[in-house]
C-alpha cells in the first residue's frame, strides 16, 4: 500500500480517527495525510465526532486519597511530601512496564527546582533565561515588596499564560491583565484577574508563540499600570 | 481558587502550581476513573490507569493544542489509550466488551453527573441522541472501536461478522454521527 490513494485513505478514515489502525497501514495512511489536505480534513472531522464518545461512560469516584496520591507522584516530592503518600501503582507497573515513576518524580523535582531557582534569580536581579521544557516565567514585585505578580507561559503556536497575583488580604479589586509581544506588536488582553483573600489567578491562551511574549502588564481598576513583569 | 477554565488549570498543573493541580484532578477524576473502570473492569487497575493518565497529562501538557479539542477529551483520550494498553497486556484477546453494558447504563443518565459542567452535560445529551440514530450494529461497532480500541478484525470476531461488514459499520456509523453532530457541515457544501 505504498501508492496509497485518496479513496484508500477515505475508506480507512473512520478507523484512523478512532485510533484503531496500527502498523504499516497506519504509517502509510499518515504519510498520505501529511500531504493531502482533503483527506486530513475528513479525518479531523471524524475525530471531532468521535472524541465526545469518551464522555459517555458512567463517572466513578476514586478511592479516598486518590487526589493526594496523584499530587504526590507529580508534585509532592518537590515540597517534601511524605514518601509514604506516593503509593506506587503496582497493577499498572505490572501491566505497563514502560513507565518509570521514579523518573517522573525526579523530573517533577527537577522542574520544580528550576522554577524556584528561576524565581529566586529574578528576585535577586539575576539575568535568567527561560526555564526548561519551553516554560517561560515572569515576575514583578511591588516597590514596597508587599505584592508579587508571577506568570508562566508555554506553547509553540498558541501560548498558554497563567498569571497569579499575591497581595495583602485587604487589597480586593479586579485587575485587567494583558500581554505584550516582541517587536512592538499590539498587546493582547488576557482578561480580568480578581484579587481577593490575598490572591488571584488568571489563565488564558493567546495566538502567539510563548517565545514571542515580552511581558505581562497588570492594570488596576483606575486603569493605571501597576505591574509589568518581563518574561525571562 | 474560583472556578477557572480547564485550560488554565492544566497550565497551572503543568508548571507545578499545587492549587491548580488539585483543582484539575478534582474536576476530572471521576470521569477519568469512570472511563478507565468501564474499559478495564477492575477497580484497582482502573485507579492505576487514572493516576498514570494524570501524570501523562502533567508531563505532556505543553503538547496539548486547544484548537484540536477540549482538555476533557484530550485527557480522556490519554486515559482510553492507557486503559486499552492495560487490557491488552492482561488479556491478549479480550472477548466480552463490558464497556457496552456500562454504556447501557449511561443511556439512562450516567455520564452526566451533577458535578459535570452544563456544557459537558449538553454535549453528553447531544452525543447520546446522535447515537440513538444509528443502527444497533453501527453503534456497537463504533463504541467498541472508540472506547475499547478494537480493530475492525477484532470487532468482526467479537460480533461474529465479516471484517468488511465491521469496517462498513464503523465507517457508516461515524459518518452519520459526524453529520448529526455537525449539521452545518452539509449546508456549507463540504465535499
Amino acid at each position: 500500500m505504498n501508492d496509497v490513494t485518496c479513496p484508500d485513505v477515505e475508506a480507512l478514515a473512520a478507523e484512523l480517527a478512532l485510533g484503531s489502525v496500527s502498523g504499516p497501514e497506519r504509517a502509510t495512511a499518515l504519510s498520505h495525510l501529511s500531504r493531502c489536505a482533503s483527506c486530513r480534513r475528513l479525518v479531523d472531522e471524524l475525530s471531532a465526532a468521535a472524541d465526545p464518545l469518551l464522555l459517555l461512560t458512567p463517572e466513578a469516584e476514586p478511592s479516598i486519597g486518590f487526589e493526594s496520591r496523584v499530587l504526590a507522584a507529580a508534585l509532592g516530592a518537590a515540597d517534601g511530601g511524605p514518601a509514604g503518600t506516593d503509593r506506587p501503582a503496582p497493577g499498572l507497573s505490572r501491566t505497563l512496564p514502560r513507565r518509570s515513576r521514579s523518573r517522573l518524580a525526579r523530573a517533577a523535582v527537577a522542574a520544580a527546582v528550576v522554577a524556584v531557582a528561576a524565581f529566586a534569580g529574578l528576585l535577586a536581579g539575576l539575568s535568567l533565561e527561560r526555564a526548561p521544557d519551553g516554560v517561560r516565567t515572569a515576575l514583578a514585585v511591588s516597590a514596597n515588596g508587599r505584592a508579587t505578580c508571577r506568570a508562566f507561559a508555554y506553547g509553540e503556536q498558541q501560548a498558554w499564560v497563567f498569571v497569579s497575583l499575591e497581595a495583602p488580604r485587604e487589597w480586593t479589586a479586579d485587575y485587567r491583565v494583558e500581554v505584550t509581544t516582541e517587536g512592538g506588536g499590539t498587546a493582547a488582553a488576557l482578561g480580568t484577574l480578581r484579587l481577593e483573600d490575598g490572591g488571584g489567578t488568571l489563565g488564558a491562551t493567546v495566538d502567539v508563540p510563548a517565545s514571542r511574549l515580552r511581558a505581562i502588564r497588570v492594570f488596576d481598576p483606575s486603569g493605571a499600570l501597576r505591574y509589568e513583569a518581563p518574561f525571562g | 481558587m474560583r472556578a477557572a477554565s480547564d485550560d488554565a488549570l492544566l497550565a497551572g498543573f503543568a508548571v507545578g502550581d499545587p492549587d491548580a493541580a488539585a483543582a484539575f484532578i478534582r474536576r476530572h477524576q471521576s470521569r477519568v476513573c469512570g472511563l478507565a473502570r468501564a474499559i478495564v473492569c477492575d477497580t484497582a487497575l482502573a485507579e492505576d490507569v487514572a493516576q498514570e493518565a494524570f501524570l501523562r497529562a502533567w508531563r505532556h501538557a505543553p503538547a496539548y493544542d486547544a484548537r484540536k479539542g477540549t482538555v476533557t477529551t484530550w485527557l480522556l483520550t490519554i486515559t482510553r489509550n492507557l486503559a486499552v494498553d492495560a487490557v491488552r497486556m492482561r488479556r491478549p484477546q479480550p472477548v466480552d466488551p463490558d464497556v457496552l453494558s456500562a454504556l447501557d447504563v449511561a443511556a439512562d443518565g450516567a455520564g452526566s453527573s451533577p458535578a459535570a459542567t452544563a456544557e459537558t452535560q449538553a454535549e453528553v445529551a447531544r452525543v447520546r441522541l446522535a447515537l440513538a440514530g444509528l443502527s444497533e450494529g453501527q453503534r456497537r461497532a463504533l463504541l467498541l472501536a472508540a472506547l475499547c480500541g478494537r480493530t475492525a478484525k477484532e470487532i468482526s470476531e467479537v460480533e461474529g461478522i465479516p471484517v468488511g461488514t465491521a469496517k462498513t459499520r464503523i465507517r457508516s456509523g461515524l459518518l452519520k454521527l459526524r453529520d448529526t453532530l455537525n449539521p452545518q457541515r452539509e449546508d456549507e457544501g463540504s465535499e
